[in-house]
């Protein structure tokens, strides 16, 4: 799809996810589509197209925005925070379901979850946010039959066991991240007011 | 690269896109100078004064560095033609220093570049006038007969 077709809700999307897979931080995220939102209402009712707005590529667009907001090494390290956070809670789901301390990783569990990260950030970073829906079809398609794959290539020996603690552990650091973020926002704007 | 500014409907020469590129910053700066704007209302100005843009938001890329390094701050508030708060910029004491910088790098500019342009100009008219004569010396039709 060109960007003279889309629609400036598809150019959000699209834009959101790139922003957030490119780890800008929520606030920065809200305020960026904000901003872009007004224009593309202000530049519609002027009878102008969201392709003269953000050109013809919406992702060089959005990741040459992200990349002037946001420092590399701040984007690096939200993103790193964000990869454990998310691994911290898939294992903690996985204590949850089985009921155990302990969680094995098995090569043919690794390689579902990688293959349908994988497929969902790209297809997010081109098209938007999935709907939890289409989100589980890609799990369907994707990762059942990678899954069956691997087991039957690699066999279901667990590559390493997680302990409940080690999960809990790899949620912290972006916990207490986002906490101080909102803490040090709380304490700025009253100043700004 | 993202493109930054449309071709211009009279020229269509992409030097021109390249010399805003190099200078919208500057524009940008002088327009929140003036009074404190929001996003859409950069881009009116800057198409009342002549310079249109490839891609409008290729602006808010460069107001995030110009208020990354301190050129610039935001605020939020309501704007003239109605709906949501819009996100001003106002210029900040460094701002306005750089603005000052800018233009005088940008006048120094232009007058070498005018003045490299001006000396040519008068040396190509002179080589040219010499050919000329050089020309009707040679060729025999011009000759008296």
């Amino acid at each position: 799809m060109t960007t003279e077709t889309m629609t400036a809700e598809r150019i959000l999307a699209i834009c959101r996810s790139n922003w957030e897979y490119r780890g800008i931080d929520h606030p920065a995220v809200r305020d960026m589509l904000a901003e872009l939102s007004a224009h593309l209402e202000d530049a519609a009712a002027a009878g102008r197209l969201p392709q003269d707005i953000v050109g013809d590529d919406v992702k060089a667009f959005a990741a040459d925005w992200a990349r002037a907001r946001t420092p590399l090494h701040r984007r690096l390290l939200h993103l790193g925070l964000g990869v454990l956070f998310v691994t911290g809670t898939l294992l903690l789901l996985s204590h949850l379901v089985r009921w155990t301390g302990v969680v094995s990783v098995t090569p043919g569990r690794l390689a579902f979850c990688l293959s349908v990260g994988t497929v969902i950030v790209a297809v997010e970073l081109r098209r938007g946010s999935l709907s939890l829906g289409k989100s589980w079809l890609v799990g369907l398609v994707v990762g059942l039959p990678i899954t069956i794959l691997t087991d039957w290539l690699a066999g279901d020996e667990p590559l390493l066991r997680v302990a409940l603690w080690t999960s809990l552990l790899l949620t912290l650091p972006m916990t207490a991240y986002g906490l101080a973020r909102r803490a040090r926002t709380r304490k700025r704007q009253p100043q700004a007011e | 690269m993202h493109r930054m500014t449309k071709e211009p409907p009279t020229s269509g020469d992409p030097r021109r896109s390249q010399l805003l590129r190099g200078a919208l910053d500057i524009c940008l700066l002088a327009l929140i100078a003036e009074r404190p704007r929001y996003g859409y209302e950069f881009v009116e100005a800057l198409t009342e004064g002549g310079l249109e843009l490839v891609s409008e938001g290729s602006i808010y890329p460069l107001l995030a560095r110009m208020e990354r390094a301190g050129h610039v701050e935001s605020f939020r508030a309501p704007s003239a033609s109605g709906g949501a708060p819009r996100k001003y910029y106002r210029l900040t004491r460094a701002g306005a220093a750089e603005l000052a910088r800018g233009h005088t790098v940008w006048q120094d500019f232009t007058a070498q570049v005018n003045g490299i342009l001006a000396t040519t100009e008068q040396t190509r008219g002179r080589h040219a006038h010499d050919d000329r004569n050089h020309d009707g010396r040679t060729d025999p039709g011009d000759l008296p007969q």
